[in-house]
C-alpha cells in the first residue's frame, strides 16, 4: 500500500465516516467542554484558586477522550454490525491499515473539542490561558493524537475480541481520565497505580501537552516516551490484529449473526 | 479449458455449544473458466460456507481448495485481488453514505488511482442502472437497488470469478430479471459466476452447470439437462378431468403426490406422478374413474428434478 493511496483512504474516513449528526457524539466534542468550563467556572468563583489552563485542558481532554472510546471502541465492532467486515478483510489494504485510518480520524476530529474549549475559555467564560510556546504546543497535541489513536485502536481490538466487555464501555470512560492524570498528575499516586498510568500511552500523550503548557522541562523526554509507548503499542496492536484475522477466519465470527 | 475452481475433499465443522456441526462433509468439484455454476440445495445445505470458503472468508476444516491454482488458506491474498462477491439481503453497505461516496470508499481500498475512479463509478453504476440515484443516501434505497450496488462493488477490481450467494432473494420480478440481465453480460464478458439461489427457473436460466447439495454434501452434479434427464423414472402427468367422486380418485395409491384444481364441478385439472411411464397405460387406469378429456406427460422442470431428487435423498 503507498502512502498516497492510505492518505487519500484517510481523507475519505474522515470525509465520509466523520457522523457530526449523531446526538452523542455532538455532546461530546461541542457540550461537554462548555458543561465542564462552567463547572470551572463557578469553582473558580467560590474557591479563586483554579489553575485555569490547566482546567481548560482537562476539560478538552475529556471530550477528546469520550470521542474516541464512543467512536474508536466501535470501529470493527459496528463493521461486523453492518456486515461490511467481509468486505474491508478481502480488500489490498490490510485491516490494520484501514483500522488506522478509522483511529486516526477519530482523534484528529477529536482535536475539534480542545480547539473549542479554548475558544470557549476565551471567549464566554474570560479565563486566562497562557500558552508559552505554541510551536512546542501544537508538537505535544500531535503526539497526544498519536497516543489517542492507539488507545482508540486498543479498544477497537478489545471491544470486537470481548463482545461482553462492550457493554462496559461507560464504566471504563471516567476512571480512565482520572488514571491518566488529568486532573491530579500521575506523580501523587500510590506506586500500584502509579505503574499501570504509565502503561498507558495515553497517560504521556496527556503529560506532554501539560508540560509543554507550562514549558516545563522534562518535555521532550516526556514526549519520546509517549511516542515511543504509542509505538510499541502500534506494533503490537497490527500482530493481534493478524491474529484476530485468522480467529475470525476459524470460527467464521465475521458477520452480525 | 482451464480450471478456475478445485475443491478436493472439503469438510468445514462449526464449533456450538451443544458440540460439532459439520456444515461441508467431503465435497469436490471444479468449475471451468467462464462457466455460471449454481450451487442449489435446502437452507442450512452448506452453499453460503462453500462460497466463504471460496473467498477466503473461512478457513476449511480440511481438504484442499484451489482457485486459480492458489490455495484458499496459504496464498489467500493472491486469489482476492481476481475475486468478488455478492450477499444477498440488505447488509454490507454504509447508509449514511451515498451510492457515489460508497463506490469512492471501495475504489481507494481496491487502490484505484484516484484520477480514474469517477469514469470507473460512472460505468458501474450505470450498468446496474443506478446512474440518476448515485447521489442519494444508501439508507433511502429499495432492496433491489441495495443488490444492484453491491454488484457494481464487486466489479470495481475487475475480477475474474464472482461469487453471487442469493442475489435475488427479496427482490420483484423486474428487479430480479435487471440482475439476471447483468449475469447475463457479466457471463459473456468470460467472468466465471458462481451462484446460490432458491430460484429453480432462475438457476436454470442461468447456470452451465449445477450442483445440488444437501446436509454438506454434493449429491448431484452436471448441466440442467443432465440433472433432469436424471430424473428418469419420474414420470409426471397432467390431465384434464370430468369426475363425479373427486375423493375416490384421492384415496387411490396409484397417483403420488396428487393435486388437483377445479375448473368448476365436475371438471378438473389433475397432477400427479405415476410409477407407470406408459400414458396409454395411465389414461386407461384413469378411466376407471373419470371421463378424460385430455392428459399430457409433462415436461420436467428443473424444479420438479429438485424436488424430486431431494426427497430420493432424505429416502436413503
Ligand atoms: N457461524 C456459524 N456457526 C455455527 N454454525 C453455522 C455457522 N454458519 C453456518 N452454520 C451451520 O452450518 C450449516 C450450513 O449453513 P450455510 O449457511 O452454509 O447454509 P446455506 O446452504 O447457505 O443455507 P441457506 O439456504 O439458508 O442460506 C447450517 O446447519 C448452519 O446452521
Ligand atoms: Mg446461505
Amino acid at each position: 500500500m503507498t502512502t498516497i493511496n492510505w492518505l487519500t483512504l484517510l481523507v475519505r474516513e474522515i470525509k465520509y465516516f466523520t457522523n457530526f449528526e449523531n446526538k452523542m457524539y455532538q455532546f461530546l466534542l461541542f457540550f461537554q467542554p462548555l458543561m465542564f468550563l462552567s463547572i470551572v467556572y463557578f469553582l473558580n468563583e467560590y474557591r479563586g484558586d483554579i489553575n485555569d489552563g490547566r482546567f481548560v485542558i482537562a476539560s478538552a481532554l475529556i471530550s477528546m477522550w469520550s470521542y474516541v472510546l464512543y467512536s474508536s471502541g466501535s470501529a470493527l465492532t459496528s463493521q461486523k454490525w453492518s456486515d461490511t467486515l467481509k468486505l474491508l478483510l478481502v480488500s489490498p489494504v490490510s485491516l490494520s491499515a484501514i483500522l488506522m485510518t478509522k483511529v486516526i480520524s477519530n482523534s484528529f476530529i477529536a482535536m475539534f473539542s480542545m480547539l473549542l474549549s479554548f475558544i470557549y475559555a476565551k471567549f464566554i467564560f474570560n479565563f486566562k490561558v497562557e500558552i508559552a510556546s505554541y510551536t512546542l504546543f501544537s508538537i505535544a497535541i500531535l503526539v497526544l493524537i498519536l497516543s489517542l489513536s492507539v488507545m482508540g485502536l486498543i479498544l477497537a481490538i478489545v471491544f470486537v475480541a470481548f463482545q461482553n466487555v462492550y457493554d462496559y464501555q461507560n464504566l471504563i470512560l471516567t476512571p480512565m481520565v482520572l488514571m491518566c492524570g488529568v486532573f491530579i498528575p500521575v506523580e501523587q499516586f500510590p506506586l500500584v497505580v502509579k505503574v499501570v498510568s504509565y502503561i498507558i500511552p495515553m497517560t504521556w500523550g496527556i503529560k506532554s501537552v501539560y508540560e509543554a503548557l507550562q514549558l516545563s522541562s522534562p518535555i521532550y523526554t516526556t514526549m519520546t516516551i509517549s511516542i515511543l509507548i504509542s509505538l510499541f503499542y502500534l506494533l503490537a496492536a497490527f500482530f493481534i490484529i493478524k491474529r484476530i484475522e485468522l480467529l475470525l477466519r476459524k470460527t467464521g465470527k465475521l458477520g452480525a449473526i | 479449458m482451464s480450471k478456475i475452481i478445485e475443491v478436493n475433499g472439503l469438510s468445514r465443522t462449526y464449533k456450538l455449544k451443544e458440540g460439532l456441526k459439520t456444515a461441508l462433509d467431503n465435497v469436490s468439484f471444479e468449475v471451468e473458466k467462464g462457466e455460471v455454476f449454481g450451487l442449489l440445495g435446502p437452507n442450512g445445505a452448506g452453499k453460503t460456507t462453500t462460497i466463504k470458503i471460496l473467498t477466503t472468508l473461512l478457513l476449511p476444516t480440511s481438504g484442499e481448495v484451489k482457485i486459480f491454482g492458489y490455495d484458499v488458506v496459504s496464498d489467500s491474498n493472491k486469489i482476492r485481488d481476481k475475486i468478488n462477491f455478492v450477499y444477498g439481503g440488505e447488509k454490507g453497505v454504509y447508509g449514511r453514505l451515498t451510492a457515489k461516496e460508497y463506490m469512492h470508499y471501495f475504489c481507494t481500498l481496491y487502490k484505484i488511482k484516484n484520477n480514474n475512479q469517477n469514469d470507473l463509478i460512472n460505468n458501474l453504476l450505470t450498468l446496474v442502472q443506478l446512474h440518476e440515484a448515485e447521489n442519494q443516501k444508501i439508507h433511502t434505497f429499495s432492496k433491489g437497488m441495495i443488490q444492484r450496488l453491491h454488484i457494481a462493488r464487486c466489479l470495481i477490481n475487475n475480477p475474474q470469478l464472482i461469487f453471487l450467494d442469493e442475489p435475488t432473494i427479496g427482490l420483484d420480478p423486474l428487479g430480479a430479471k435487471l440482475l439476471r440481465d447483468i449475469v447475463k453480460q457479466l457471463s459473456e464478458k468470460g467472468i466465471t459466476i458462481i451462484l446460490t439461489t432458491h430460484y429453480m427457473q432462475e438457476a436454470d436460466e442461468l447456470c452451465d452447470r449445477i450442483a445440488f447439495i444437501r446436509g454438506g454434501k454434493i449429491t448431484l452434479i452436471g448441466k440442467p439437462d443432465y440433472i433432469k434427464k436424471s430424473c428418469n423414472n419420474l414420470n409426471l402427468f397432467e390431465a384434464t378431468l370430468s369426475i363425479n367422486d373427486i375423493e375416490k380418485l384421492q384415496k387411490e395409491n396409484f397417483f403420488r403426490n396428487l393435486s388437483i384444481k377445479t375448473i368448476k364441478e365436475p371438471y378438473y385439472i389433475i397432477n400427479f406422478e405415476a410409477n407407470e411411464a406408459d400414458i396409454e397405460f395411465i389414461m386407461k387406469y384413469l378411466s376407471n374413474f373419470a371421463e378424460v378429456l385430455d392428459i399430457k406427460k409433462k415436461e420436467i422442470s428443473l424444479e420438479d428434478a429438485y424436488i424430486f431428487h431431494m426427497r430420493e435423498v432424505i429416502n436413503k
